[in-house]
């Protein structure tokens, strides 16, 4: 597709949904997204990564989570799984621990997950059962470097600028641009638990918030995949609310991917998006 | 020609895909297509002209986004009568001879409604309402409503056509390959609702190819009764050497059109990917083919945003519990608006297998028609229930049907004039189920011949609003057998006789039987059964009543209803399990409370307002628990009186909230009650064991979430204590101060705010919450009226800070008195210091700290 196309694009709303290069869709079946990590969810719902882990672990970890969690929260995310984008892959989770792993740490002299917590997020799993739906819709766009002064700076078909994604990008010919959503379903149980049992209520927000990861490293694995045998390699994925990588550039990146007719994903005068468990992302690919 | 009289006989064509053609022909991305219809008006007349050459009867105007949300009003009157002048002379351009028609298109405005986003209803409506009103001053032959990928905007946008205009209306869908809407609904549920506003044609497009539309359409033709559309995709698009194409061949396409026309689909066109080449060979592949008769489906439906309820194929239980009616602390929440204790009815209600939800907000001192909509919108936002809307007001019937996100059932209308004057007319507009019971001015015949001559004059005067008899339900009233033991009898009668002489269905409010009688379940059980027997459809009844329930089961089964009996053992196993599950909470609780005779011991500070000690006593849940904690501040002294023997219940009370078991707690305060006050309960031993799990969290040794499943556990040992308070007739409202909570105007984010209000709630506060998206003088005006001392507030985007900025600087002019906390995921102190709060509040546990503190001073 020539990128001259997109010079001189103005406006930011949601466009016609028939406008721009038809986007391309992928729908994941339930079982081909990996079972629900517990481990994330209970990290999502607050409870730091040190408590989760073995005791032999724990120290470097504790270390380790308070450095990074710091710099996933982007400029908005201080309780990040209220916000769309959990931006970058937060900290490397290292090994997963199973279930029993989980289960024990609660032998531990301090007892921080209570059998009845771990209940919880079991029937909490088990309520989202059947609720979810997993939907990427995608294009891909080739990226030119227009030099200036003593940089060069991407053109991509999008009007914002920012320097941390332009960091991201270094080197990269092309990207690939996509919304993921794990659709309307969770956010209506959501709704309903945050009323009836608030407890519930904050496990589903954080296994919503796991699967729409899940779905969103299951497409960048077959996005890696796919660069991969065309001799490319890719970034870690990027979205906006990161660093100055800012939301206003929500209506162009969802238009961009035709994903309020294709996902059904709306903004709201916050720009933030709903379904809530969507995300948006661009993922650069290089030589 | 009208349309409506062309499609009795004919197939109807539409025309295809809009957007690609016009990519080809020069348009770019993130240019508004609906500009072109003003510069380039000879494009677009070349598009459509090509479709009307290719064989469509109907072409669309290029205003599928025209909206005024886009567009000013000036700019959208322009374009839209440009774009219905360049279809109409397209059509006159065109040499085609078959009969044409220009639709006026509309497409989704592209926002979510309330409450999952932050448009509301009847600004959908306006919004749409602007596009349509264009649409019929620029001469169009049809609206078409299109591509919509939600019930609530599609109910805005049909709610627009019908109340501006006199057009037909056709309304299209788009499903995912679930079979659904977006937002959850099935095609039954659109159909009820969509035919119920009386849409002339419905049916689905865009999003699939039209093999993966199959099951959908299929589904539209088996409950239908107006003529269905299908205008999919040309299939799914992929990727091809760097260009995306769609998968479905213009003749593949037609094929399987064909194949969908042939089983009854009466209108056909192409959307996405489709081009006139897809429309020819659309209309040459069904040449000779004969439209399948539209025909009356008669389906008694009610349907929610999700799926639809069908009467007469099994009985239909319609729960009860939403009704003020006979219940204190009901009525007490609607005077408080405590809108959650309604919502949790409901919810309660859908657990326990109900089907159909009775909303009756009927107090003579609230504002009913206020409370009612406010109830509706919220109960639909968590419950996908149907409901049934039970008011005497019609005003208030009105209110609520509007933004009623489904097809409702309407309680109710009787044999007089005037009441079906005001009712028949909203049913005819928003569609609906009404329940009609068969009395009349001279009040209830006592005769089954009496009431079914009621029922006949009903649907006489139904069909003149052109009402059919499918959408009347009838109560032929049940009355209690301890005033006239005749009465449950006629009442039988009357259900056997309207169901076999007039073939509809019937509804009844089974537990007024027993009115007067002792353990009135199993009388109402006994006449459940009955009235089933002799072809009751529904009944409004109270779906914890295990009576009733193991009627509706064991009914089912030796129906031949269940197959397998597989409900009916699923229920059986579960009904037992909880029963043993109840036994043995009873006996720990029981236990507890009794168990430890003899063991006095000085109580724990009270009062909520100092800071407890109790955590001294170690982790949660430990044995340390048991023992005695000082009494730190002095004032907690009260003598427990009779109650000494009771410390061992109130460890075990203690343990249960810290360690967040609900069951446990309401059930051990229920046996403490039986000796102790309610509010010694509450300072004596909720109190000090939230302190526990407070500290904890504030120390980061629990987190959220366990921090949460305490609260709930003292809130349902707080409900039994309200409870109680409630049948003594007295209120148990705390001596803490009153807190006024909101989040403010613009921001629909209320996750913070309602954890801030379980937990001050739990501590005792007179919490009254305002809700989301609150506008400024409604925080000043509540704060004044109340006198509170603290206000909370709440911003989750800093799009919103401003509005929180102004809602503090008017509280200082309005309400010099009231302390300001404020909190929410984009604030900080800096933040909060900046727009002048008192406090910033990182979580609400800081929030009931600062409260405390401000009612201690």
């Amino acid at each position: 597709m020539p990128l001259d196309v997109y010079k001189g694009i103005e406006g930011s709303f949601l466009e016609y949904p028939e406008s721009g290069t038809p986007a391309l869709y992928r729908e994941y079946r339930e079982d081909e997204i990996p079972e629900v990590d517990r481990r994330e969810v209970l990290r999502y719902a607050g409870i730091p990564l040190h408590v989760l882990r073995n005791k032999e672990n724990r120290k470097k970890d504790a270390d380790a989570c308070g450095e990074k969690s710091d710099k996933t929260g982007g400029q908005l995310s201080k309780s990040g799984e209220q916000l769309n984008n959990s931006c970058e892959k937060p900290a490397d989770t290292g090994e997963q621990l199973s279930d029993s792993g989980i289960n024990s740490s609660l032998s531990e002299p301090d007892g921080l997950l209570d059998s009845g917590l771990l209940k919880l997020l079991e029937r909490s799993v088990s309520i989202t059962c059947g609720a979810m739906s997993y939907r990427v819709s995608y294009i891909y766009a080739p990226i030119r470097w227009e030099p200036a002064e003593d940089e060069a700076f991407p053109i991509l078909p999008f009007e914002q600028y920012s320097r941390a994604l332009k960091r991201n990008l270094e080197g990269c010919t092309g990207v690939v641009i996509f919304a993921a959503t794990a659709g309307a379903g969770i956010d209506r149980l959501i709704r309903r638990y945050e009323k009836s049992e608030p407890s519930c209520g904050a496990f589903l927000q954080a296994i919503g918030a796991e699967r729409v990861e899940a779905l969103c490293d299951k497409f960048n694995d077959e996005v890696n995949e796919a660069a991969r045998s065309y001799g490319f390699e890719t970034r870690p994925r990027f979205s906006p609310g990161f660093a100055d990588f800012y939301l206003a550039v929500q209506p162009e990146i969802l238009s961009l991917v035709n994903a309020q007719r294709r996902l059904g994903i709306t903004l709201d005068s916050s720009l933030l998006m709903s379904p809530s468990k969507s995300v948006t992302g661009i993922i650069g690919l290089r030589r | 020609m009208n349309i409506l009289e062309y499609m009795k006989d004919n197939f109807l064509f539409l025309d295809g895909g809009m957007g690609t053609l016009l990519q080809e022909a020069g348009l770019v991305p993130g240019e508004l297509p609906e500009r072109w219809n003003v510069t380039h008006p000879d494009e677009i007349v070349r598009i459509q002209k090509s479709y009307f050459d290719a064989g469509s009867n109907v072409v669309l105007s290029n205003t599928f986004g025209a909206n005024s949300l886009k567009f000013s009003a000036e700019e959208l009157d322009i374009l839209v009568k440009a774009a219905l002048m360049n279809a109409r002379r397209a059509m006159e351009e065109s040499t085609g001879t078959q009969q044409k028609f220009v639709g006026l298109d509309i497409g989704p405005i592209g926002k979510l409604l309330k409450p999952y986003g932050d448009l509301d209803f009847e600004e959908a409506v306006s919004i749409y309402a602007d596009t349509v009103r264009a649409g019929v001053k620029a001469g169009a032959d049809l609206i078409f409503i299109e591509t919509m990928n939600d019930s609530y905007d599609t109910k805005a946008a049909l709610l627009a056509a019908k109340e501006n205009s006199d057009l037909p209306v056709f309304v299209s869908n788009a499903y995912g390959s679930d079979g659904k809407l977006m937002t959850g609904a099935s095609p039954e549920a659109m159909v009820s609702m969509l035919e119920g506003m009386r849409a002339d044609a419905i049916g689905a497009n865009c999003s699939l190819g039209p093999s993966q539309l199959k099951e959908v359409v299929e589904k539209y033709l088996a409950c239908a009764s107006v003529p269905v559309l299908l205008k999919p995709n040309a299939g799914l698009p992929r990727s091809e050497d760097g260009r995306t194409v769609y998968d479905v061949s213009p003749d593949e396409f037609a094929d399987e059109i064909r194949a969908l026309m042939e089983k009854g689909v009466r209108i056909a066109g192409g959307c996405c990917g489709t081009t006139p080449r897809y429309i020819e060979a659309v209309v040459k592949r069904s040449k000779g083919l004969a439209p399948v008769p539209v025909t009356a489906k008669n389906r008694t439906v009610v349907s929610s945003y999700t799926h639809a309820v069908e009467f007469g194929s099994g009985p239909v239980l319609i729960g009860e519990r939403i009704n003020p009616t006979g219940k204190k602390r009901f009525k007490q929440a609607l005077r408080d608006r405590d809108i959650d204790y309604v919502l949790e009815e409901g919810i309660k209600q859908a657990d326990a297998g109900a089907h159909v939800l009775d909303v009756n907000a009927g107090l003579p001192d609230i504002d009913e028609a206020e409370m009612l909509q406010l109830i509706v919108k919220e109960l639909q936002a968590v419950t996908d229930l149907p409901l049934q809307i039970d008011t005497v007001d019609a005003s208030a019937m009105e209110k609520a049907l509007r933004i009623y996100n489904g097809k409702a059932m309407i309680n109710s209308v009787n044999g007089k004039e005037e009441v079906m004057d005001a009712v028949f007319p909203l049913a005819a507009k928003y569609g609906g189920l009404v329940v009609a019971l068969t009395l009349d001015e001279n009040g209830i015949p006592d005769t089954a011949e009496g009431r079914v001559g009621i029922a006949e004059k009903i649907l006489c005067k139904a069909a003149q609003y052109g009402i059919a008899p499918k959408d009347i339900i009838f109560d032929p009233l049940a009355m209690t057998i301890s005033a006239d033991t005749r009465s449950a009898m006629i009442t039988i009668e009357a259900v056997y006789r309207i169901r076999r002489d007039l073939g509809v269905n019937t509804s009844l409010g089974v537990s007024n039987v027993s009115f007067g009688l002792p353990e009135r379940s199993l009388v109402n059980a006994a006449f459940f059964a009955m009235t089933l027997e002799k072809g009751l459809s529904a009944a409004i009844m109270n779906p914890y009543s295990a009576d009733m329930m193991n009627v509706y089961y064991a009914y089912r089964a030796l129906h031949d209803m269940d197959e397998n009996c597989q409900k009916y053992i699923e229920y059986a196993v579960k009904a037992a399990e909880e029963r043993e599950e109840a036994l043995r909470e009873r006996a720990e609780a029981y236990a507890g409370a009794f168990g430890a005779a003899g063991t006095s011991r000085s109580s724990f500070a009270s009062s909520g307002a100092g800071e407890i000690n109790t955590s001294a006593a170690g982790p949660a849940g430990k044995e340390g628990l048991n023992t005695p904690a000082p009494d730190p501040a002095g004032k907690g002294g009260k003598s427990r009186g009779a109650s000494a023997s009771s410390s061992k219940a109130a460890s075990v009370l203690q343990n249960a909230v810290i360690r967040g078991r609900k069951e446990q707690a309401g059930n051990i305060v229920q046996e403490l009650l039986k000796t102790i006050d309610g509010m010694e309960i509450v300072s004596n031993d909720i109190i000090p064991a939230l302190n526990v799990v407070g500290k904890q969290y504030e120390e980061k040794k629990v987190f959220l979430p366990q921090l949460l499943m305490a609260a709930e556990a003292a809130k349902s040992a707080f409900e039994k204590i309200r409870d109680a308070a409630a049948q003594k007739g007295t209120s148990e409202k705390s001596d803490l101060c009153t807190v006024v909570i909101a989040t403010v105007h613009g921001d629909i984010h209320d996750i913070g705010k309602n954890i801030v209000k379980l937990l001050l709630e739990n501590y005792g506060f007179n919490v009254v919450d305002l809700g989301k998206d609150v506008p400024e003088q409604v925080v000043a005006d509540k704060v004044v009226e109340l006198h509170a001392p603290v206000v909370g507030l709440s911003a989750l985007m800093t799009t919103t800070v401003p509005a929180m900025e102004r809602t503090i600087k008017l509280l200082r002019e309005q309400a010099p008195w009231a302390k300001i906390a404020v909190g929410g995921a984009v604030l900080t102190q800096e933040y909060a210091d900046a727009i002048g709060a008192d406090r910033y509040c990182r979580d609400a546990m800081e929030t009931v700290r600062y409260a405390q503190e401000v009612n201690t001073v």
